[in-house]
């Protein structure tokens, strides 16, 4: 994979390492699109997030954020990117109202129309304290202010966590909004596979600091399969043919790259349509296999 | 940079209206003492220290700076915002300070000593300064709550050194000896405390940019 200028984020064996972790990822966002980054807890999601904003130097490798090497070399650049952390991280004493008065003021773009428009939409007081805010109503802030100074690119760490299924739709909605003019493009880590069915275009796993998957989600749905079948025939599958296979109470089960070749090279076997849960389930257990 | 200065003032309005209704208390308090102008100059320099602590240590707490960290300015100017808030917080004191000491004296005797009160204020102000200059590299550095004794060291330690030296030396100056040095300090403060300002500014820039922030 080589940087063009059809990636709004383009990220090339980029490394950090800490005492008991090391991550090493490559992967491009085209614009356009939204990627999901999904696995466990730990498993390097945030710390990718936090290099491509500048929060930590890497050890090596490339991030170019909308064709700037290094974000921290052009303040300017950071305009066109919106940010949502796990964490609301505004003061709590703030209103609402406040904050958009503090933002206006650090960001050049800010739209302070939009901003309203936001705050009025996700239903949130502008003269109510942050502290008084539920958790999900502090996330809909954050992507209220990330939203608010027009940036082409979003990095959202976790943003739809804590919002309730309705409220999550509208937030889903807005990021769906975000990328119709194929300029922009979003990368969100979540744990709310449900959510980037919906929304994302690609999906990428990590594990351990590593990136395992990268694909097109709708590749991911229609292409990969859940082989079941009874315990004492699991050794009839041939190795390389479905990863994370395991023995359960009621049989075998594991995942298959290509549903509709392995359902004709096992007819006696159940091939079912794998969700996202199930690919990361066996991607996990694989890897765990592989880690022993 | 004036948006951050803005969120801080929003931070901490609250606590200034505190301390300066406390400052305005223990002035009528002393109003009868000449011990007057002192207090209420510590309380005014107090709240110099205080405003850096107290926005740094929200700023860590509500994961402000990381925020701050991908905002289209730079590290840099995140931190020279807080010593622009620093000096701002300076002069409201000295104001502060000027209009108690001024409104006491008015009432109390009839006249002011602007001479006395200004060299009164500064000295308390110089001295908030350099307890400024001294803590917010630390506290970029390790953290307010890694940190919170180290404001009781940096003046615990050099008054503590100034009475052993007394103590040990025997020095006892007459009381022209006295205003000489008093009247060289004060001359000397305002470009010590600049210039205590500007290296703590330095390191401060440094220690940030190289910072990771989680």
């Amino acid at each position: 994979m080589e940087y063009n200028n059809n990636y709004i984020l383009y990220v090339e064996n980029l490394s950090k390492h800490y005492p008991g972790f090391s991550l090493d990822v490559t992967f491009a966002l085209p614009k356009g699109s939204i990627m999901g980054l999904v696995g466990a807890n730990g498993a390097g999601k945030s710390t990718t997030l936090r290099l491509l904003l500048g929060l930590a130097q890497p050890d090596g490798g490339r991030r170019v954020v909308l064709g700037q090497e290094d974000l921290n070399r052009s303040p300017a650049v950071r305009e066109e990117v919106g940010v949502v952390f796990d964490e609301c991280s505004f003061p709590e004493i703030l209103t609402p109202a406040q904050l958009g008065k503090v933002l206006a003021r650090l960001h050049p773009r800010w739209d302070d129309g939009e901003y309203r428009r936001l705050l009025e939409r996700l239903e949130l007081p502008r003269g109510k304290a942050v502290k008084e805010f539920s958790r999900g109503m502090k996330m809909k802030l954050s992507i209220a202010a990330a939203l608010s100074h027009r940036p082409r690119l979003l990095l959202l760490d976790e943003p739809t966590s804590g919002l309730d299924p309705i409220v999550r739709g509208q937030v889903l909605d807005l990021f769906q909004d975000f990328i119709q003019d194929e300029e922009r493009g979003i990368l969100l880590s979540s744990h709310i596979t449900s959510d980037l069915e919906r929304i994302a275009d690609y999906i990428i796993f990590m594990s351990r600091g590593r990136v395992l998957l990268t694909e097109e989600k709708d590749t991911l749905v229609e292409v990969y399969g859940v082989i079941r079948g009874p315990a004492a025939r699991m050794g009839e599958v041939a190795p390389g043919d479905a990863l994370g296979l395991t023995a359960t109470g009621h049989g075998f089960e594991g995942l298959v790259r290509d549903r509709e070749a392995m359902a004709r090279k096992y007819p006696d076997f159940i091939l079912d349509r794998a969700d996202l849960d199930e690919i990361i389930l066996f991607l996990t257990r694989e890897e765990a296999k592989g880690g022993k | 940079m004036w948006g951050l200065i803005l969120k801080d003032l929003y931070t901490v309005r609250k606590s200034l209206a505190y301390t300066a209704v406390i400052v305005a208390v223990f002035g009528v308090v002393y109003s009868g003492s000449s011990a007057a102008f002192g207090v209420v100059g510590a309380m005014a320099s107090m709240m110099v220290i205080s405003v850096s602590s107290t926005t740094i240590s929200y700023d860590e707490f509500y994961h402000w700076d990381r925020y701050a960290a991908a905002l289209p300015i730079s590290r840099g100017r995140v931190v020279a915002a807080k010593y622009l808030l620093i000096l701002l917080m300076a002069a409201a004191a000295m104001l502060l300070c000027l209009a108690m000491g001024g409104l006491l004296g008015w009432l109390l005797a009839g006249e002011v000593q602007w001479g006395e009160l200004l060299a009164s204020a500064g000295a308390s102000l110089a001295v908030g300064l350099l307890g400024a200059a001294v803590v917010v590299p630390l506290y970029y550095r390790f953290g307010v709550q890694q940190c919170r004794f180290a404001l009781v060291a940096v003046y615990g330690i050099p008054a503590l050194a100034v009475v052993l030296w007394v103590r040990v030396t025997g020095f006892a100056p007459t009381e022209a000896q006295l205003e000489a040095l008093l009247q060289g300090l004060a001359l000397a403060a305002p470009v010590i405390c600049l210039a205590a300002l500007g290296i703590s500014w330095g390191i401060s820039t440094r220690v940030y940019q190289k910072k990771e922030l989680k």
